[in-house]
């Protein structure tokens, strides 16, 4: 019932006119391309190769140890050797930095004999070794989600793309839509999955033509329209707006399990032709970019190169205006303090704003946020108690089921930076909770 | 374009924001402001009306932009900035409306302050505060200068010239309180007449239906969240069906009359739904709108007190705090509690409305059968007092002896069997009595009474011991009681004992068959009796003349025509005084006369001065 837990979405303005009708523009790789020793927090990674080693496109560079996942070459060239650079997490890690030849030597990654007729373990060992992750900006090793899969009836495809500015999905798809099918598919064996979902939003009916017409081939997949809502692109609204039900804290309880759909279209080339993930398509937009358009750019090019290949960032003649560069989208997307950062494999967006003065009010308790939150938090008490450093209170708001969407900053009508005390809260009951474990 | 970094996300914001809130609410208060001038403007002759309430609205904005400008200077921020971020006007507009026309300027003036400086300053500016700013100043200037909020102007007081002044009846609220809320023919308003506020009130409170239109506009920009208004109202409409269905009202109509009185619907839309003083969760705001129904019926229905929106306002903000530390965790968790707990806070609100509507009824019942009762005991006092009077006279003079009479009542024996008594009255003591024959009273009974034996009853032995026995004052006979067992014997012996007081404030001449009396008598005036006059004629059984020798107690345009027989006394005093004052009449004319001249007192004693001689004429 919305009268007692809010609508817990907002329709925004997606401005994605900006990008949506433009062709992918297809980036040579630079010269050097770095590729970064970083899937999301963890850096523990095993090097194979050494200075002066010769990889091609696919070779294998490095695993991650934690959780098995390889990362590998982009380009063909020579290892230059590891060196130190600024990373959109916003410090500086750790990057093979390898010299392009220019000559786009491929190797693949894997080899799969009968793709048509792989057994489900065939697939989910696929999927490990092609070092699938999430390619919708989580970066979450798929193979994981697909380790011990029990009573999976249904693979929903997130085709979805909330975060306002971001086109790449919906010109990946449109591009690739067999691909799209194919990988839905293989998913589906690895989950021994009967059916499939591909979401896309409403009011899209070029893309929606497309898959209606391609699911004709494929009985159990049916694409399916969702309302255009922030934060509709959210595994947990998505399931429980598609699937009605709702979940504790994994789909898998209610027996699906999502995958983004470029993650999807990359299973079906890795599977089909050997393809790791070295290349993809990211949205550059905003308005702080001259051309706001997407790119299909390798992995490890330096977004300065890219700004510069398309057109650069807006200037003012007569004011020198100052900006922010964003991983991902003006929601969740975090500042970056230069261009010098890397494109990385789970990079969907790059967005370019001009700097707004914004002068906060005080909070008059509207409760907006409220009735806002997708996960049907209360942001403005979560503030308060944040205010008070009260934990006991912050632990009674199950603070810790905020996933940071921004919501709460986006609809304060005082323009609070809500998210940001309650991404502090949400810290410190992890301090003081690894405090009493301690 | 120049790279920095912004620490925090994100970074998009909606296009609503305060200041845009504050300006549409600041519209709609205008609108209501606007309406309530062109009322006026519209319902009198004269500009008056309108340029009071102008000046109300313009003294109390300014006083408040004068309190945030001083504000500002003492505390050296920027005048603007303060100005902005602060909106003095919404709060003084809304203090302005919650004022009758009558209100003087320099009330006005001290409320807005205290609106603005007490009800939101101090407590750390906008945002911060925790009662309705506009409520403060209301409340404080209510039960400081409560008489002076008049609902008309000083210097307009009522045209009596028919039509209906709005300024200067009472409000509906109130004239519904005084039918203890249950209408009736003394409550004159139809629902439309509340709905289009055409009736007095305060500036802002009457024309409901504006304040509804504003109300939908303001929920739609997001000005507020409508589940605090539709609570707050729908509360009270159901709270009023649970009225009206105990005391057998209309619950059709009924809810919806008192939904339009007494500025609920002013209080729910625009002082309830300030978000500052309101709970955040969704919940938290269903749970105030219910509190505010209740308080707002119990202050109506048990206080008795019409305007009890205001205090239920400022209560509920109290509970603020209290509500939304009570409403936890995620918002769409636990549906269930949270929908038990807005049905069971429902269910005991109309509990408590129903108790009081049965108490209401029972007051009303138990006033009712009062005053039932009390009519019975009026009606038997009279009754009792008629009896009395007509007893009065129920003796008759045998013989005079040395000192008394000899009396012949009436006793049990009836008329064949008349007790004789022999009562000797010297000034205002009874020195003896004497029953000489008493056939009639029955042994065991009025006999034993007469003996004073112990057989007669407590009461009985009680009298014979007062009366029979010894000497006693001639007031002491008034108003015994002669239920001894034996009450016509008693009866016959007190109207032996008053008879022959009577007989011994007479004066008497005998000449063979006339009798002259000479009575003096109380009248009007109790310590002014007339002297009377009665010559009797025992023969005839006539009375001869009556004439009032004295009366100076008798007062003019009154008893004074009455006894002179003027054409200033009413119809039934020239009536009394021709027949019996100007002529002789037969003994028996005087019975059961109507002394109800309009002159009552004095025609009474007339009449029983005429009584008394005739009695002891007989």
């Amino acid at each position: 019932m919305s009268i007692l837990s809010g609508k817990g979405k907002v329709k925004l303005n997606g401005q994605k006119g900006l990008t949506k009708d433009k062709p992918i523009l297809s980036i040579e790789a630079p010269d050097v391309v770095y590729i970064p020793l970083v899937l999301g927090m963890a850096t523990d990674f095993d090097v194979h190769v050494k200075e002066g080693d010769h990889v091609c496109i696919g070779t294998k560079l490095a695993t991650r140890k934690s959780m098995y996942v390889p990362i590998y070459s982009s380009v063909s060239g020579t290892v230059k050797g590891i060196e130190k650079r600024m990373h959109v997490s916003k410090r500086l890690q750790q990057h093979i930095v390898i010299e392009n030849d220019h000559k786009d030597e491929r190797v693949k990654a894997i080899e799969v004999s009968n793709p048509d007729d792989m057994s489900q373990s065939e697939v989910f060992e696929a999927i490990k070794e092609l070092g699938l992750i999430g390619l919708g900006g989580s970066g979450f090793p798929t193979y994981i989600k697909y380790s011990h899969p029990e009573n999976i009836d249904t693979i929903l495809i997130n085709g979805v793309e909330c975060e306002p500015f971001l086109t790449s999905d919906h010109l990946a798809m449109k591009r690739d839509i067999k691909a799209l099918f194919d990988g839905t598919q293989f998913l589906m064996k690895a989950a021994d999955a009967k059916k499939a979902i591909i979401a896309i939003k409403e009011h899209k009916p070029d893309l929606m033509e497309m898959l209606v017409e391609e699911a004709k081939n494929y009985p159990s997949i049916e694409p399916k329209e969702v309302p255009d809502r922030y934060p509709m692109g959210w595994e947990r609204v998505l399931v429980e707006t598609v699937f009605k039900k709702e979940y504790d804290k994994l789909p898998a309880e209610i027996g699906v399990i999502v995958n983004n759909s470029s993650t999807a279209i990359a299973l079906s080339k890795g599977i089909r032709n050997g393809e790791p993930i070295t290349h993809r398509v990211v949205t550059f937009s905003g308005n702080g970019v001259v051309n706001p358009q997407n790119v299909e750019v390798a992995v490890g090019t330096p977004v300065n190169y890219i700004i510069e290949k398309i057109g650069g960032y807006i200037e003012d003649p007569y004011d020198e205006t100052e900006g922010f560069l964003l991983g991902g989208g003006p929601m969740m997307g975090k500042s970056v303090m230069n261009d010098t950062f890397v494109i990385y494999p789970y990079c969907n967006a790059i967005t370019v704003l001009k700097k707004e003065n914004i002068k906060p009010l005080p909070c008059l308790k509207c409760g907006e946020c409220t009735l806002h939150c997708p996960a049907h938090l209360q942001p403005v008490r979560i503030m308060q108690g944040e205010k008070g450093a009260n934990v006991e209170l912050l632990e009674k708001l199950e603070v810790d089921r905020c996933v940071e969407c921004g919501m709460c900053t986006y609809i304060c009508p005082s323009k609070i930076e809500v998210t940001d005390m309650v991404a502090k809260a949400k810290r410190r009951v992890q301090l003081a909770q690894k405090r009493k474990n301690a | 374009m120049k790279i920095t970094l912004q620490r925090t996300s994100p970074n998009y914001r909606q296009k609503l924001s305060t200041h845009r809130i504050m300006r549409d609410l600041t519209i709609g208060l205008l609108v209501i402001v606007a309406y309530s001038l062109y009322n006026l403007y519209y319902n009198y002759s004269s500009n008056e009306p309108m340029m009071a309430a102008a000046l109300i609205y313009l003294v109390s904005v300014g006083v408040g932009l004068v309190t945030e400008v001083v504000w500002a200077l003492i505390h050296k921020e920027n005048i603007v900035e303060q100005l902005k971020n602060s909106f003095p006007w919404v709060t003084s507009i809304i203090f302005a409306l919650t004022l009758p026309i009558g209100t003087p300027l320099y009330v006005v003036a001290i409320g807005s302050f205290i609106s603005i400086f007490l009800g939101k300053l101090v407590f750390g500016g906008f945002g911060s505060n925790i009662f309705n700013p506009a409520l403060v100043g209301r409340v404080i200037v209510h039960l400081s200068f409560g008489d002076k909020l008049l609902p008309y102007i000083e210097a307009m007081k009522p045209i009596t010239s028919g039509g209906f002044d709005i300024t200067t009846a009472a409000t509906p609220a109130a004239a519904l309180a005084g039918t203890n809320w249950m209408g009736g023919e003394a409550f004159q308003y139809t629902l439309m007449d509340l709905f289009l506020g055409n009736h007095g009130g305060t500036l802002g409170e009457t024309c409901i239906w504006i304040i509804l239109l504003v109300g939908i506009f303001l929920a739609v920009r997001k000005v507020f969240d409508a589940r605090i208004p539709v609570a707050y109202m729908g509360t009270v409409l159901v709270l009023s069906a649970v009225y009206a269905a105990a005391c057998g009202l209309d619950i059709a109509t009924y809810p919806f009359m008192q939904l339009c009185m007494g500025g609920i619907v002013f209080g729910a839309v625009i002082m309830a739904t300030d978000p500052v003083t309101s709970p955040t969760s969704p919940l938290g705001k269903i749970l105030f709108g219910i509190g505010l129904g209740f308080l707002t019926m119990i202050i109506r229905l048990k206080a008795n007190y019409p305007e009890g929106v205001l205090f239920s306002i400022l209560m509920m903000n109290m509970l603020t705090p209290w509500i939304d530390s009570l409403v936890l965790g995620r918002t769409n968790q636990k549906i269930g509690k949270q929908v038990l707990s807005i049905v069971l806070s429902l269910v005991v609100a109309m509990g408590c409305v129903f108790g009081i509507a049965e108490g209401v009824k029972a007051d009303i019942a138990a006033a009712k059968a009062k005053e039932e009762a009390d009519r019975i005991k009026k009606e038997e006092a009279e009754k009792k007092k008629a009896e009395e009077e007509a007893n009065s006279f129920n003796w008759r003079v045998l013989e005079v002896v040395d000192g008394g009479y000899i009396m012949e009542t009436y006793g049990y024996g009836g008329e064949d069997k008349p007790m004789k008594i022999e009562v000797k009255v010297s000034q205002d003591t009874v020195t003896s009595v004497k029953v000489l024959e008493s056939a009639g009273e029955t042994e065991y009974y009025g006999a034993e009474i007469i003996k004073g034996t112990n057989v007669a009853s407590e009461k009985g032995k009680a009298f014979y011991d007062k009366f029979l026995t010894g000497e006693f004052k001639t007031s002491e006979i008034d108003g015994v009681d002669t239920q001894t067992g034996a009450t016509l014997t008693t009866k016959g012996i007190v109207n032996a004992i008053k008879g022959a007081i009577v007989m011994s404030q007479m004066e008497r001449e005998v000449n063979g068959d006339t009798y002259i009396y000479t009575i003096s008598e109380v009248g009007y005036t109790q310590d002014k009796p007339m002297k009377i006059k009665v010559t009797v004629d025992k023969a005839s059984a006539t009375v001869k003349s009556v004439e009032i020798l004295e009366s100076a107690g008798e007062t003019e345009y009154y008893g004074a025509e009455v006894i002179k027989g003027t054409n200033v006394a009413s119809e039934k005093g020239k009536a009394f005084h021709d027949q019996f004052l100007a002529k002789e009449f037969a003994f028996d004319a005087i019975d059961g006369v109507d002394t109800q001249t309009g002159a009552t007192m004095t025609t009474k004693g007339i009449v029983s001065a005429i009584k008394k001689a005739i009695a002891a004429t007989k």
